[in-house]
């Protein structure tokens, strides 16, 4: 964005005849500047590896399925039809589907290629555990079994049949990452670059991507070929990378920007007195992953009992929390965030449950306390410092801070912050070199509830949770089985229910993301993810 | 001379081969890797590292590395998905290097100047009050200095663009930031140094032969305050060409900066040795050349 | 061959001095020595002299600073957080409430103890490689520096996080240690490149001719001589070392949160400058006095070093 000086604009503005004619030649074509944190990194949905930066992704690419503003609709699928129980779909494809070239077909073979190439054994892709829920999926990748007998098969040209492992539902097909269609001549040349530039990409989806410079910007445009390019409103969207916070807020004072992701609420209401427009959404769960083995013995020892975990959660003021070091981040009483779906509606409103008060209750905490006390034989003194493991942010520092105060003031106990660097930290965790591990766990997915409870069964068991216990593989065995979605929702309240009764982790909160954007805009929407697809401006 | 040459080039390579090695055993040393994830399955994390050949011995890993690195080839990069270590050296560099070298030039032009001026002025006003300034210089951090440029030039008074890489005129800001160190530290030294020399016999005879103050600072005095100056100019041009982390994610510029702490945080090992062989053989090049240039500027000095 | 050689003295030519004139000869005033001397003349500079009680004060304020109000560094208060400067807390609060005129001078305290330290320690190591290597020259030089460039190589990054994982956390030392390891390069170049320029001086060839050992003309000719360009250097760089102990605090080397130091709180207060300015201000303008005053300071000591300058 080329600007003027002060007085360049001073001398424009007095001949007003000419901007006039400029501003008709650029009102043809529509275009926005969103900031973004993080770099989409790749556009090989194989790899896809910045949660933070898939929406860019799906904005290019095609599904089976298609959620369009809370409508499942058929994106790459012109009709479909499940079996009974859930386990087989098969998917008609659209007649006449090409490549955003315009000339290459899509077909059925090429939903079946990017799923083989996917899971290909030799080549470690980053997603492949996606194919893990089809027939065999797992067995396959770990050379097991042949192709042929993993669950996806191909009819004809137009008609393709999935089997999976356990029942699906219409949200499973809008992943990209399984159900998108890749062109075998084209990505097999190009090998592990494909999916890395402008010019090695080629999708089906409403935008290409024109220009991409790594971890800086990226331009996408509307694809003409797209089928339902009638529905897309935008001619060009530009992300900027690394436009948020107070730079983004700058931007947006600037007119360098039009929108800009959530900050702080002052950075919010700074942008709210300029006339822009906040919307949110719930992106993440905030909390305290705890090791249930311990750092040491000694702490494993403390950490292992139900009722000091209790006493932990029931010290910590989430209330506060938000208001000062975490403030976006709503506070929980509960595991399920409130926009997990449910049945119809919300889970939260079909499933009203209270875990745990969002202050703090220094007496019930105590009460717990002394109970892990006697249960365990061991007086207040014999309790460790407790290790807090962070990554080395400000706002993760800023937390720990006040939840170690919370301990110390409510509970008595001593505890030390130990922030690392992503990866050492990482390797700290999965090497189980923790007693509490602050860290987020990304919504970014559909069913995330079921990812994030997952974690705690005894086949995801890693040194990381340390935690394994049967009545707890078996609630959530039971619920991944469900055959309706009434069923799986009504089974995950009961995996809730245990969670939170055993405090697998001390959950602090909701974190909320969204956008403040400049007046105008339309058409944007989420549940899972922000989805800019079918974005529209009109000047008011 | 033409042995001579290609001694000091012999060595030079000799440097860059043990810097590669030192290097990539060191990186090795920092426990986990880049494909240790919770949300991965183990089987998928064990297919990634084996086709990066990261499960081979690390004996092995090595020869495999320095063989590719003499054919020219630094790998591709682990996070930065399909991507290869040269394409993005290539695509970032130019971008640190522009804006690196023309705030450099700057402020060393600055920096000498105050440098004379607080030498001339000595414990008079001027020399104070460039203290002041240098201090505030190298007391403020940029992370600080940077948004408080940007909101007065950019949003209050919207002389200049907030962010971005381009036109010239996205260059001033972050050149400003990025020299301001440079400027104060050259000041203070620049300072030091003058009057380390104007109590030189050579001086106090060129001052008695008459030649006039300003042709006896410009050709006596500031040839020779350069040599303390000199020996870190090698490695400030090389640093500040590979970018600054802080500033280029505070101006959004897309330059290389950002990868030399990414890379390490991320452990993207291929990265790490590129990026480290790339500023090698920079740093090397430039300290021979600083060695020969001391020759130049002091006769009396002779590096064997 | 000429005139002067030939000359022969004869005994009888001299004659003895008369009785006492020894004794007028001697010095009456009492000797100095060289650091008693750089004291004499330092006291003579005023502004150095006020940078010196400016910096006493600031020590006193570091040292008895956090006893002079009842809140403590650590502890939370929810009902008063981001308050600016007022009667109960002098420096306001930051986010979590925690008192910023505690937090202030508990922070010196570690602050002042890196800068000071940290610099030193790795100017002594790079003064003493830098004039070796400067002084005996040849292969020797070529080596040190070929080994200077390969460490300055290596992303100090690196060494961080493995000193991390070596060291762990601790206290200032294990910061002295990690910012002494890779911090003396830069000052072994430069004494290196002013040794160059000092080694072919009058005085030094003197001290050869005399047969003094390369260790003392080193120690005592050479290095002496430096000092004077590198109290600048040290004094220079002490802001640079405080900045770097908040980042190496981030990392998990040395001091955790929530211990405060100077460094900490300007880049956190530094991230909410311009909605809370009083809580970057401050700490700023206690690293900006600490270093003006060391900047006065140094230069009265260059003064002072530089023999030609003494008066």
């Amino acid at each position: 964005m080329r600007r003027f000086t002060a007085l360049t604009m001073a001398a424009a503005l007095m001949i007003t005849a000419v901007p006039v004619v400029v501003m008709a030649d650029e009102a043809e074509v529509k275009s926005v500047r969103i900031g973004a944190p993080y770099d989409p990194v790749t556009m090989d949905y194989a790899e896809l590896n910045a949660d933070p930066a898939t929406w860019m992704d799906i904005m290019v690419g095609e599904t089976l399925i298609r959620n369009k503003q809370g409508t499942y609709i058929g994106g790459l699928a012109e009709s479909w039809e499940k079996s009974e129980d859930g386990m087989t779909w098969t998917f008609k494809l659209k007649e006449g589907l090409t490549y955003s070239d315009g000339e290459t077909p899509v077909t059925a073979e090429d939903l079946e290629y990017a799923a083989k190439r996917l899971m290909d054994p030799n080549a470690g892709h980053y997603q492949a555990e996606a194919g893990y829920s089809l027939l065999n999926g797992e067995q396959y990748y770990a050379g097991e079994c042949e192709w042929e007998e993993v669950g996806i098969n191909v009819i004809d040209d137009l008609t393709i049949e999935y089997t999976f492992k356990n029942p699906a539902y219409e949200s499973d097909f809008t992943s990209t990452t399984l159900f998108s269609a890749l062109e075998e001549a084209f990505v097999e040349p190009l090998g592990t670059e494909y999916g890395s530039a402008p010019e090695k990409i080629l999708t089906d989806g409403p935008f290409t991507v024109a220009e991409w410079y790594s971890d800086s910007s990226v331009k996408l445009v509307k694809n003409e070929n797209y089928w339902d390019a009638e529905s897309i409103m935008m001619d060009e969207i530009n992300i900027i990378i690394g436009a948020t916070g107070d730079t983004g807020l700058d931007m947006m004072l600037a007119d360098e920007l039009d929108f800009v992701p959530s900050g702080s609420d002052t950075q919010n209401q700074i942008l709210a007195d300029e006339g822009c427009v906040n919307f949110t959404f719930t992106t993440s769960y905030q909390c305290m992953n705890l090791n249930h083995k311990g750092k040491t013995e000694e702490s494993g020892l403390f950490l292992g009992n139900t009722n000091f975990r209790k006493a932990l959660t029931y010290a910590i003021d989430r209330e506060a929390l938000s208001a000062s070091v975490i403030t976006s981040v709503a506070p929980a009483n509960r595991l399920t965030a409130p926009t997990e779906a449910g049945v119809n509606g919300f889970f939260n409103d079909e499933y009203p449950y209270e875990a745990w008060p969002t202050k703090a209750d220094p007496e019930k905490a105590q009460e717990y306390l002394n109970l892990a006390l006697e249960e365990l034989g061991k007086t207040k003194e014999d309790i460790p410092v407790i290790d807090l493991l962070c990554y080395e942010s400000q706002g993760a520092i800023d937390t720990l801070a006040a939840i170690q105060d919370m301990l110390k003031t409510n509970l008595g106990i001593e505890s030390q912050i130990n922030p690392q660097t992503i990866q050492v930290m990482i390797s700290s965790a999965m090497s189980g070199d923790y007693d509490l591990w602050y860290g987020g766990n990304s919504m970014g997915v559909p069913d995330a509830l079921g990812g994030f409870l997952s974690g705690y069964t005894t086949a995801m068991q890693t040194a990381l949770r340390g935690y394994s216990n049967e009545e707890y593989d078996a609630l959530y065995d039971a619920a991944v089985a469900s055959p309706t979605l009434e069923e799986r929702k009504a089974n995950y309240f009961e995996v809730e229910k245990f969670f939170c009764d055993n405090v697998l982790i001390i959950l602090l909160g909701w974190s909320e993301g969204g956008y403040n954007h400049k007046p105008g805009y339309s058409g944007y929407w989420y549940d899972v993810d922000i989805d800019f697809t079918y974005l529209d401006y009109a000047a008011e | 001379m033409l042995k001579y040459i290609s001694k000091k080039v012999l060595i030079a390579l000799a440097t860059v081969f043990v810097l590669a090695t030192a290097t990539f055993f060191l990186v090795k040393l920092i426990p986990g890797d880049p494909f240790l994830n919770d949300k991965i399955p183990v089987a998928v994390q064990d297919k990634q590292r084996a086709f990066y050949g990261l499960d081979k011995p690390l004996p092995q890993q090595y020869l495999t590395y320095m063989g590719n690195l003499l054919k020219g080839e630094l790998g591709y990069s682990i996070k930065k998905t399909g991507r290869t270590v040269v394409d993005i050296i290539a695509e970032a560099f130019p971008v640190s290097a522009k804006l690196g070298l023309t705030s450099l030039v700057f402020a060393e032009l600055i920096g000498l100047t105050f440098g004379i001026l607080c030498a001339q002025f000595r414990g008079k006003f001027p020399d104070y009050f460039l203290m002041v300034l240098a201090v505030l210089g190298i007391a403020l951090p940029s992370m600080v200095l940077g948004p408080i440029l940007r909101l007065i030039l950019g949003v209050k008074l919207r002389i200049l663009p907030v962010t971005g890489w381009g036109d010239w005129d996205q260059m001033i800001m972050p050149a400003i930031v990025l020299g301001l160190g440079t400027i104060a530290g050259n000041t203070r030294s620049m300072r030091a140094s003058m009057l380390a020399i104007t109590t030189q016999d050579y001086i106090k005879t060129a001052r008695a032969k008459g030649l006039p103050p300003i042709k006896v600072i410009l050709k006596h005095q500031f040839k020779n305050s350069l040599v303390p100056i000199i020996p870190n100019l090698g490695v400030q041009i090389a640093s500040v060409m590979m970018g600054s982390f802080v500033v280029e994610s505070m101006f959004l510029i897309p330059g290389l900066g950002r990868y030399f702490v990414d890379s390490i945080t991320n452990l993207d090992y291929p990265l790490i040795m590129g990026l480290t062989v790339f500023y090698g053989v920079f740093l090397v090049t430039m300290n021979l050349l600083v060695d020969v240039l001391y020759g130049l500027i002091d006769p009396r000095i002779r590096v064997k | 061959m000429n005139e002067s050689e030939k000359m022969i003295f004869d005994a009888n030519a001299f004659d003895p001095l008369p009785e006492g004139s020894l004794e007028q000869d001697q010095i009456v005033r009492k000797k100095t020595s060289y650091w008693g001397d750089v004291w004499r003349t330092f006291k003579k500079n005023k502004p150095a002299v006020i940078s010196l009680w400016v910096m006493g004060l600031m020590v006193f304020f570091v040292v008895f600073g956090p006893m002079m109000n009842e809140f403590n560094y650590y502890s939370n208060d929810y009902s008063c957080t981001n308050q600016t400067p007022n009667m109960v807390h002098w420096f306001g609060t930051d986010n979590l409430g925690r008192d910023l005129w505690t937090r202030v001078w508990e922070g010196g305290r570690i602050s002042l103890l890196i800068a000071i330290f940290a610099t030193l320690i790795p100017e002594a190591i790079g003064m003493t490689i830098g004039g070796i290597s400067g002084y005996i020259g040849g292969k020797l030089d070529m080596f040190i520096m070929r080994v200077i460039d390969v460490l300055m190589g290596i992303p100090s990054l690196i060494y961080m996080i493995l000193l991390m994982i070596v060291l762990g956390k601790g206290n200032a030392m294990t910061l002295v240690i990690a910012i002494s390891i890779t911090g003396w390069m830069g000052s072994a170049r430069s004494t290196r490149g002013l040794v160059l320029q000092l080694k072919t001086r009058e005085f030094v060839v003197a001290s050869e001719t005399l047969g003094a050992s390369p260790a003392w003309i080193i120690a005592k000719r050479l290095i002496p001589n430096t000092l004077g360009i590198r109290v600048v250097g040290i004094t220079m760089s002490m802001p640079g070392v405080i900045f770097y102990e908040a980042f190496l605090s981030y990392i998990g080397l040395g001091v955790t949160p929530p211990s405060p130091s100077w460094g900490q709180l300007i880049k956190s207060a530094g991230e909410v400058f311009r909605y809370y300015p009083y809580q970057f201000i401050i700490p700023c303008v206690c690293v900006s006095i600490t270093m003006l005053c060391l900047n006065l300071i140094g230069d009265g000591l260059r003064d002072a070093l530089d023999p030609k300058l003494r008066s």
